[in-house]
Order: C-alpha cells, then sequence, then structure tokens
C-alpha cells in the first residue's frame, strides 16, 4: 500500500542519477548527489562496520525496481543475521532461513525527506566543508565533512564516490573532537545490473510483529505536550499517536529533529509502580526516561546523551489539545 | 481469535498484556502449536532486536523442550496459584535441579525475565530458581538473563548500558527500531541505522 507514493518517486530519481554525469561542485550538490544515490542506485557490496571495539563484516545488497526499494543486509561474521527492508516493512531474519517480519515502513513523508537536506539551514548548527579526495575500495572519493557547531549532535565525515556518490566510508563524528564513534567502510562494491537481487531469500511475510502492524495516526496536534529549553535548532517535525488496541497503552510520538540529527519521544501512561528516570547507551544512540506527571517520557536518538537529556526535562504536559 | 492471541503473545513479552488475559492467553499457546510456534518467534525476534547471542539451530524448540521435561521426573511441587495465572506447569519441572539439555535452558532462560516480570501472587511457583541449574557449559549470557548489573555494564556496542530491566531493555530496541523509521531517510547513510541489529557482538556466542 505505501509502495504507491514511492514508486514514481524513485523513478525519477533513478533517472536524474544517472544522467547527472558531472560531479557537483558544492557541498550541497554532493549531499544531495549521495542521497540519491544511496536510494536509487542498484549495488551490491562488502563493507566492515567498527564500532566500539568490534570490528563487524556485512553484505548489503540494494535494488530498485517496479516495486520501489528492496535492500537486504547481511551479517558476514557470527550468527547469520539479516535484515530485509522494501518499502512495505522491515524484516529479520535468523540464522535458520525462518523469516519473521517485524514491522511495517513508514511510508510516504518519511522517504521523501531525503531529498530535502537543507544545507544553507543547516549551516547554522554544522559546518559543511569539502575535505579532500582519498580513495576508498579502489575508488576515488570526494570527502565531505559535516562538524557539529555545538555539543548537542553528531558530525560526519563522508567519503563519497567520485563517480555515483554513493558514501563508500561513513564516520559518524564525536561532538568535540575528530575522533569517529563508529566507522562503516566498503571494501568492495558492484553497481548496476550485476548486482544480484535481494529476493534470494524467500519471505513468510504474512505474520507481523504485532507492535507496528498498524501504521500510527499522524497528526498535526501536539497531543497535550509541549517541549521547553529544546537545543538550538531541534523542532518538533513530526507527532503520531499510536492506535488504541486492548491490553496496550497509547503512546504518543514526537520526531525532534534539526534537519539531520534526530532522536524520538515516546510518551505513554506510566505502568503502576515502574518508571524509568535516568539514561542509557548504545553505541552512539542515547536514552533518557524520566516520569512527568504520572506519564513516562523516553527519548532515544542518535545523538549525544545531553541532547536526549535535554528534552526529556524539557517535556511537560501543556496545553490541552 | 488466533490473531488476538498472537497480539497478546507479544504484548505480553512486552509486559504489555492485562494480568486478566495472561492466564487464558497461556491456556491457548498450550493448546496450539500454532500458537506455540508464534510463541518462539517473538521470542526469536526480541533476541534478534536485542542483538543477542540467538541459538535457533533446532527448530520446534518448544516441542522439544516439551518432551524433554516430560521425561523428566518431577520433584519440585509447587501449589497452584489461586489466579491461575501459569497453567503449564510442567514447562516449570526445569527447576528440580535435574540435568537438562543445553537447549532446555536456553529456552528457559529467554523465557524467564518475562514471566518474572508478570508479578505473580502469593503461592505461585518461584519461576526465578529455574537458571539456577543451567549446565556450567552453557555459554549464553541473554540481555534477559537475570545476571548482575556489572554484567550489563561490561557489555558494550550492541547492548544497552546501564539497565537492569530485560523489559526496558527491549521496549529500548522497540524504541529505536521505530525511531529509525522516521531517521534513516534523514540521516547520512541508510545503512547505519540498521547495522547495529545486524551486528555479531563477538563477545557472545
Amino acid at each position: 500500500m505505501t509502495r504507491r507514493l514511492l514508486l514514481p518517486l524513485l523513478l525519477g530519481l533513478s533517472l536524474q542519477a544517472t544522467s547527472a554525469a558531472g560531479e557537483p561542485d558544492s557541498v550541497g550538490g554532493w549531499l544531495s548527489a549521495m542521497s540519491k544515490a544511496v536510494h536509487s542506485l542498484d549495488y551490491e557490496g562488502t563493507f566492515i562496520y567498527l564500532h566500539d571495539d568490534q570490528l563487524e563484516a556485512m553484505r548489503v545488497v540494494h535494488t530498485v525496481d517496479a516495486d520501489g526499494e528492496r535492500e537486504r543486509l547481511i551479517s558476514l561474521n557470527g550468527a547469520a543475521r539479516e535484515v530485509v527492508r522494501d518499502n512495505a516493512s522491515v524484516t529479520c531474519i535468523a540464522p535458520d532461513s525462518r523469516s519473521v517480519s517485524v514491522g511495517r515502513r513508514i511510508g510516504g513523508s518519511g522517504m521523501r525527506a531525503v531529498y530535502s537536506m537543507d544545507v544553507d539551514a543547516l549551516s547554522s548548527w554544522y559546518d559543511f566543508r569539502l575535505a579532500g579526495n582519498t580513495r576508498v575500495a579502489g575508488r576515488s572519493t570526494q570527502v565531505v565533512a559535516i562538524l557539529p557547531r555545538d555539543a548537542f549532535r553528531y558530525g560526519y565525515r563522508l567519503y563519497l564516490d567520485q563517480g555515483n556518490a554513493l558514501p563508500l566510508k561513513t564516520d559518524l563524528l564525536d561532538t568535540d573532537s575528530d575522533d569517529a564513534i563508529s566507522q562503516i567502510m566498503f571494501t568492495s562494491l558492484t553497481l548496476g545490473s550485476d548486482a544480484p537481487a535481494p529476493s534470494l531469500v524467500t519471505l513468510d511475510g504474512s505474520e507481523h510483529y504485532a507492535w507496528t502492524q498498524r501504521l500510527p495516526m499522524r497528526t498535526a496536534a501536539t497531543g497535550g505536550w509541549v517541549f521547553n529549553d529544546l537545543p538550538d535548532g531541534y523542532q518538533v517535525t513530526l507527532h503520531s499517536r499510536s492506535p488504541v488496541r486492548p491490553g496496550r497503552p497509547q503512546i504518543d510520538h514526537f520526531v525532534l529533529s534539526d534537519g539531520l540529527a534526530s532522536a524520538s519521544v515516546y510518551i505513554e501512561p506510566a505502568a503502576t509502580g515502574e518508571g524509568w528516570n535516568g539514561g542509557s547507551q548504545m553505541g552512539a544512540v542515547n536514552a533518557f526516561g524520566r516520569m512527568v506527571d504520572g506519564y513516562q517520557v523516553t527519548v532515544v536518538g542518535s545523538v549525544p546523551s545531553a541532547t536526549v537529556e535535554r528534552i526529556a526535562r524539557g517535556a511537560r504536559r501543556g496545553m490541552a489539545q | 481469535m488466533k490473531q488476538q492471541t498472537k497480539e497478546n503473545i507479544s504484548a505480553f513479552l512486552d509486559y504489555e498484556l492485562q494480568k486478566h488475559e495472561i492466564g487464558r492467553t497461556l491456556d491457548r499457546v498450550e493448546e496450539s502449536d500454532e500458537l506455540r510456534q508464534t510463541w518462539e518467534r517473538y521470542h526469536l525476534i526480541g533476541d534478534i532486536m536485542r542483538g543477542e547471542g540467538v541459538r535457533i539451530s533446532a527448530a520446534g524448540i518448544a516441542d522439544q523442550v516439551r518432551e524433554q521435561i516430560e521425561r523428566e521426573p518431577a520433584i519440585l511441587s509447587a501449589p497452584r496459584p489461586a489466579g491461575k495465572i501459569f497453567s503449564g506447569q510442567h514447562w516449570l519441572k526445569p527447576a528440580a535441579g535435574v540435568a537438562i539439555a543445553a537447549s532446555v535452558a536456553a529456552i528457559t532462560i529467554v523465557a524467564l525475565p518475562r514471566f518474572n516480570g508478570v508479578n505473580p501472587g502469593p503461592g505461585t511457583v518461584q519461576l526465578a530458581a529455574v537458571p539456577i541449574d543451567r549446565p556450567a557449559t552453557l555459554p549464553v549470557q541473554l540481555a534477559a538473563a537475570p545476571v548482575p548489573i556489572d554484567d550489563y555494564r561490561r557489555t558494550r556496542g550492541t547492548r544497552w548500558k546501564n539497565l537492569q530491566q530485560p523489559s526496558l531493555e527491549s521496549k529500548l530496541n522497540r524504541f529505536l527500531v521505530d525511531h529509525n523509521e522516521y531517521a534513516a531517510s534523514g540521516g547520512s547513510s541508510g545503512i547505519m541505522p540498521y547495522a547495529t541489529f545486524v551486528s555479531y557482538d563477538s563477545g557472545r556466542p
């Protein structure tokens, strides 16, 4: 169902990307080309993923056809885990090839957001630079640095293929240094029709894991919540409310973004006697929980710990809608 | 009815099923092969989403567990809870401390903390006793296992830090997957958000 919106969009972009033979001459041009390339090109490659002290190898297969985008991500070391994404769902596949579908994707405007990264607007919070050329996976790349201007967002160093703008290497940078928190780097990449189709796996998509089985309702209202004292640049970009279901609490979901970094705020009635007040971290992802007026407020995102904490502490019950 | 029960199973594993629904849901799981498979799959999903060392070389593990348990002598005798929170008591027999297969222990560990969260009333079987007797050679430490908090702090990369509640960890994973659906499109790479979930923690089996 969600495919109807994406197909014309993707086909149109595919044409744009392949016809853009010349190299972009600005940071904005490069980032725009990258965003289009990631979603519109067929490619298959092996990359390594370095985070904390762990080094892992993964394979990605990405295709675009009449049904839209399809991506398969496979771990090459350890348990043979996979994630398959298409326009309709995100699916985890277990080592014994039994498959489980874990969620339905948010279609439509969520994907379109890729193509509207506004470098000029983001310049208030990030310093964008072209940072020379280097070679990755045997291919020449243009290095683009996106450096945060404060401690409330991470930076990126992107190594974009000079031929097609695919990010052959991506460094996620800490707020106050050039140190990479995590890195993804392709070691091999095959483009175009040579890339094998990701449909080698037979998916049993009939059984969706219940928690995202129904798309949330997007609402314009803020659900009676306000966010005070947000870090500079962050604003509420989306609010949705999960459908009411027996035995499950209704959850308000807010996305707060500065245009590049984003965090989600989930607000639900707190269960009796429970509540989480504090922070947690997984790799570059931070989370912070806080009880507000009998509600559990949970902030999650690939942003620094200071950001999730500040957002959580600013959440208030405001004017009723 | 089955679809509703499946949703109840999902809710139960997420600590979100109402108490009065729990007994009936578990009864239905016990009676239906299909629902038992669903039960397994949902555990599996949770394990994968938490990036845990999943061991599922044997299909139909629940049935194997049942067969194995039924062969074991039942030493533990516990009064049936008044609220009948957990009707399939033969599932609980590993608490007797008899030698059990590794697969049994594995599924027990996975299942345990969720049952802990049910907060059974007085007279209920002490489920917390289950993992004590797991074979020492079993190299499994799942996120859901009742390990000391220090173990959580030592874990890196693909696990949430400083969390004592498996249910909270599970919830944060759910939120993160959901968030990534919104955020992946706005970030610099479509791959980065999901690499975490596919990644394999070398520190665990």
